[in-house]
């Protein structure tokens, strides 16, 4: 109540400042008369009782001044004071306020964008009931880096079963899948989870209810806001509708609210099916019961009054006989070496798992490191345009001391510009944040992985907002507000001011500093653009243009064995026939995108030595895959037909293969076997093919074989169906569609070209081309400025001095040399920083450069060039309007 | 300016306060009553008086009203509110234990 009161005062005093001005005025007038009175009837005369009242009372104006003081709101008087000053100042110089205004923003808002980024990806905690409760439970491997998240149905069931530390024990997986037919068929996102998912996480419905146990009736669906929004128009009847998923019939049950995207940050499911409802969608594979399908990932929520460390230790007891009963097992029933050596291990999962994190975790740090960097440039640039208008305005403050304002009382003036300045630059940054944090996720996401994050302003990214605008204002504001400061002010009142040496070692540091930054962000720039175009031109092993690739499901229509393999003969003869059509083939995996799988293979002849185990990467393809996408066949031959099931088993590897296990000896006719585990014949190399890439640009091309899908020891329940055309790619994708549909209607299918899944692979590297060549452009641009500004100056304070050395006799040229010359040594001085501070910062960026050197001769030239053929250009601009100017004009000039 | 009238520090506030307490009071009055009261000894600085008044309304000691005078013109008249009589009764226990102190010291430095 009395806070309230107080409140009330202080505002009056504050909005309604001439009436309490007025009050006060009125008040003191009364006391006024009635002193004079008192003296009147003491016996005075009222003139001589009037002028002795206003003696006693004292000045009025002080009293004023004082109550003033007392009402304590003096500082917003004067603060909201300097601001409209402020203002009209930077009103007048319209020029510097734009380019202030725009490096704050772009220093501020790259800043916050990245914040908001990191905020979402990092550091938010998922929006569910007791976040830090929860836990993932991995296996780890002492002394390595990374750790196994994914485990089988059983090991699932078991924990859930057994430990107690845990109140639940929930796991999900997602999938891609159809909702509805026909026209207005899309792709969405879903998850399918267990029993305990929702109330594990912590989550409940905004309409409707969650799912649970759904044993008895797997065939229901609870969406996402999202979903609901989009498909459903926010319509609260949706709960109770059917939905086709996959192609079976699905009832909602609920609707989840806004903001929840399930455990996994970066994704955005649109549906939740029961767990139990992968047998509905794919009926052929029964992955429940199987030890050696690991593909669940394991979150606990701890019982209340459970520590992290206890469940932890309780977790070590357990692992072992969980392991023993539920690991995967190798045919001969021998538990897998690998799962045998993983130890427990727990991780907070408070903010949801993601593999994004540490997929990003690299580039995010520079990019952070390059936007500091940025802010840094910006401060330094308008720290040094700030520093010479307090130079200029010296006078002014000249005056102001000498009129008796306090010293203090400056500083707080010149700092309350500096706030006005990097106020207007938060505004406009955060306007940049929030385009900019939106553009870099759609840059995160891929053809294959689309990326949302909830990345609306909230109370940690405007906090730190608010800090960097506190921080920069002191940063760009004090050192030009202190030095209007120092000096004393006599010589500026009597107009010597060309005779005043001026801060200029304060503004030429800040130029160097500001060189030595800049040189930092063009080298990274340098750095990123070089490897983006090395890791462009790499040398793929296959023609990745023209080539169509379209997944196709058929497993899900129920079709396998020989029906699938009448359905893909019959598919291709009707592709050849479309337009344009240059080849069709088929293969298990894609070289990059969906590629392969691994192992250790057996070669005739070849003994390994003790520890080696090298893997082969594998593809299962059909005859022409290698045409269709463009690799050569260097030695031997093609699949062909005869290369069926029952006939003799081939294979075709690459060359390194043929290279590390036969030398140069011939590779062709010799045999090879997979593992024991795939009951597979040893196989005949019948063909070498060229090297390609797989999976990762930078990696070289591993040891590959490849084997006919008709002979694969394992039928693929899906495969990509290959077509090299004369034209683009995906033009083909609608015909394409219609003739797999004209053999089953509700066939699964999706595309994609070739050559958008390599680019797919190049995310992050793009990302840090453009943004490090965007950024090290504006602090080109910043640098170019802020010579220009300090060059400016110095010749506009010489003008007189220049005047005099032309007019006796000296040649334009040596006049620009003696300015040029400054600048020279400035851009020197801080290039040799900058090369020292690029030297020390390579490790930093090591893991994300690609046939690069970072702190090579090259680069370092290539940024060093740049950098000071722009600065050059900046400070030659004003050195060659002094060396031109006409000398009468000029000693004329004060 | 005789030595007399200069008042200690922060005692304004406690004999402002103190003297409002009964009766609302315009600030003219309030010098007057200090003056009358202690026989001619304090004189309240009319120039200290009203940030005086100033600051206490800010603190929410006291509050200010407009109202008629006996000679019918418009003045501010002060009173105290709750919070004040608090702040009264604190400084007034705080100045009897100070002067009591010093009259100690004063005594037996006798």
């Amino acid at each position: 109540m009395r806070l309230l009161d107080r409140l009330r005062l202080r505002l009056r005093s504050l909005l309604r400042r001439d009436e309490v001005e007025r009050e006060l005025l009125d008040e003191v007038g009364f006391h006024l008369e009635e002193l004079t009175r008192s003296k009147i009837e003491r016996g005075l005369a009222p003139e001589a009782a009037r002028a002795e009242a206003r003696r006693e009372f004292g000045g009025v104006d002080q009293v004023r001044e004082e109550c003033r003081d007392r009402r304590r709101t003096r500082w917003i008087e004067e603060f909201t004071a300097d601001v409209r000053y402020a203002l009209r100042l930077f009103a007048r110089s319209p020029g510097f306020t734009a380019v202030a205004l725009v490096s704050l923003a772009l220093g501020i808002g790259a800043n916050a964008a990245i914040f908001t980024l990191v905020e979402a990806l990092i550091l938010r905690e998922l929006p569910v009931r007791e976040p830090g409760a929860l836990v993932q439970i991995v296996g780890v491997r002492p002394g390595r880096d990374g750790a196994q998240g994914s485990f089988s149905y059983p090991t699932f069931r078991w924990l859930r079963e057994k430990a107690p530390m845990f109140s639940h024990v929930f796991t999900w997986t997602s999938r891609k899948i159809e909702a509805g037919e026909g026209e207005g068929m899309e792709w969405i996102a879903s998850d399918l989870v267990s029993d305990d998912y929702f109330v594990g996480l912590g989550a409940a419905p905004a309409l409707g209810r969650a799912l649970g146990d759904e044993r008895q009736q797997p065939s229901v669906a609870v969406i996402s806001h999202r979903w609901w929004r989009r498909r459903f128009d926010r319509d609260p009847g949706a709960v109770g509708r059917t939905v086709r998923l996959g192609g079976i019939p699905f009832t909602v049950v609920g609707v989840m609210p806004e903001g929840f995207f399930g455990a996994v940050v970066g994704s955005s499911p649109d549906v939740f099916l029961p767990l139990g409802a992968q047998t509905l969608l794919s009926p052929g594979a029964d992955r429940f019961a199987q030890v050696n399908a690991v593909w669940l990932p394991l979150v606990g929520r701890l019982r209340a009054g459970v520590s992290e460390a206890q469940a932890a230790t309780g977790l070590e007891r357990l692992w072992p006989a969980m392991i023993e009963e539920t690991g995967p097992r190798d045919r001969e029933g021998n538990l897998n070496a690998s799962f045998r050596a993983f130890k427990s291990g727990l991780r907070p999962a408070a903010n949801g798992l993601s593999g994004l994190r540490q997929r990003f975790q690299a580039p995010l740090r520079v990019l952070g490191a390059v936007v500091v960097v940025v802010w840094l440039v910006a401060c330094l640039n308008l720290s040094n345009l700030m520093l010479a208008r307090a130079i200029k305005r010296r006078r002014e403050t000249a005056l102001r001391l000498a009129l008796g304002a306090g010293r203090g009382r400056l500083l707080r003036q010149g700092l309350t510009e500096s706030l006005v300045l990097a106020t207007g630059g938060t505004a406009l940054g955060v306007l940049f944040a929030l385009w900019f944090s939106r553009i870099l996720t759609t840059w995160l996401s891929t053809s294959r992985d689309t990326i949302s994050l909830d990345i609306r302003a909230n109370a940690a990214v405007l906090g730190y907002t608010a800090a960097i605008t506190v921080l920069t204002t002191l940063l760009f504001g004090l050192l030009p507000a202190v030095s209007a400061l120092r000096s004393s002010p006599q010589p500026f009142l009597k107009d010597d001011s060309h005779r005043i040496a001026g801060t200029g070692a304060a503004s030429r540091a800040l130029l160097v500093a500001q060189i030595a930054l800049s040189l930092l962000l063009v080298a990274g720039a340098t750095t990123f653009l070089r490897t983006f175009q090395n890791l462009l031109s790499v040398d793929l092993g296959f023609e990745p243009d023209r080539v169509l690739v379209a997944s196709v499901d058929h497993e899900r229509v129920g079709w396998k064995g020989d029906t699938s393999a009448r359905f893909y003969g019959d598919l291709e003869s009707r592709l050849r026939a479309l337009p344009g059509v240059e080849e069709v083939s088929f293969a298990s995996g894609t070289p990059i995108q969906n590629c392969c799988w691994w192992d250790v293979l057996s070669v005739e002849g070849y003994e390994p030595a003790k520890g080696e185990r090298p893997n082969t990467f594998m593809n299962s393809v059909a005859p022409g895959f290698f045409r269709a996408i463009g690799q050569r066949i260097v030695r031997g031959r093609d699949f062909d037909a005869h290369d069926a099931q029952g006939a003799r088993a081939v294979a075709i590897v690459n060359q390194s293969f043929a290279l590390k296990f036969f030398g140069n000896g011939e590779a062709l006719g010799r045999t090879i076997a997979l593992p024991a585990a795939y009951e597979a014949r040893p196989m005949e190399i019948v063909g070498i093919v060229e090297d390609a890439r797989f999976r990762d640009l930078r990696d070289p091309p591993p040891l590959a074989a490849y084997f006919p899908i008709a002979q694969a020891p394992d039928r693929p329940s899906s495969l990509e169906v290959l077509v090299r055309t004369s034209g683009a790619p995906l033009a083909l994708a609608s015909a394409v569609r219609q003739r797999v549909h004209s053999f089953h209607p509700a066939m699964p299918v999706k595309f994609r070209s070739l050559a958008q899944e390599v680019d797919g692979v190049l995310t992050q590297e793009r990302l840090l081309a453009l943004l490090s060549a965007f950024f090290g452009a504006v602090a080109l641009a910043l640098g170019a400025i802020g010579l220009y500004g300090v060059v400016s100056y110095s010749v506009a304070r010489r003008t007189s001095e220049l005047g005099v050395r032309v007019a006796l006799g000296a040649s334009r040229a040596s006049v620009l040399w003696l300015v040029m010359r400054q600048s020279l040594l400035l851009v020197s001085l801080g290039l040799a920083l900058g090369c020292t501070a690029v030297f020390s910062l390579t490790g930093f960026v090591k893991s994300l450069v690609f046939g690069v050197q970072p702190a090579g001769a090259a680069t370092l030239a290539i940024a060093a060039g740049v950098l000071s053929g722009v600065a050059l250009l900046a400070a030659w601009l004003p050195a060659r309007r002094a060396a031109s100017a006409d000398p009468v004009r000029a000693l004329r000039y004060e | 300016m005789g030595k007399p009238s200069d008042l200690i520090q922060g005692t304004l506030d406690l004999l402002i306060l103190k003297t409002i307490a009964l009766q609302a009071m315009h600030g003219w009055r309030i010098a007057q009553r200090i003056q009358q009261v202690s026989g001619d000894v304090l004189q309240v600085q009319q120039g200290s008086l009203y940030p005086a008044l100033h600051r206490l309304e800010q603190e929410g000691w006291i509050k200010a009203d407009w109202r008629e005078t006996e000679n019918n013109r418009r003045a501010k008249f002060y009173s105290l509110t709750a919070a004040g009589r608090r702040q009264m009764e604190k400084e007034l226990s705080n100045w009897k234990r100070l002067s009591g102190a010093v009259g100690l010291v004063v005594e037996g430095a006798r």
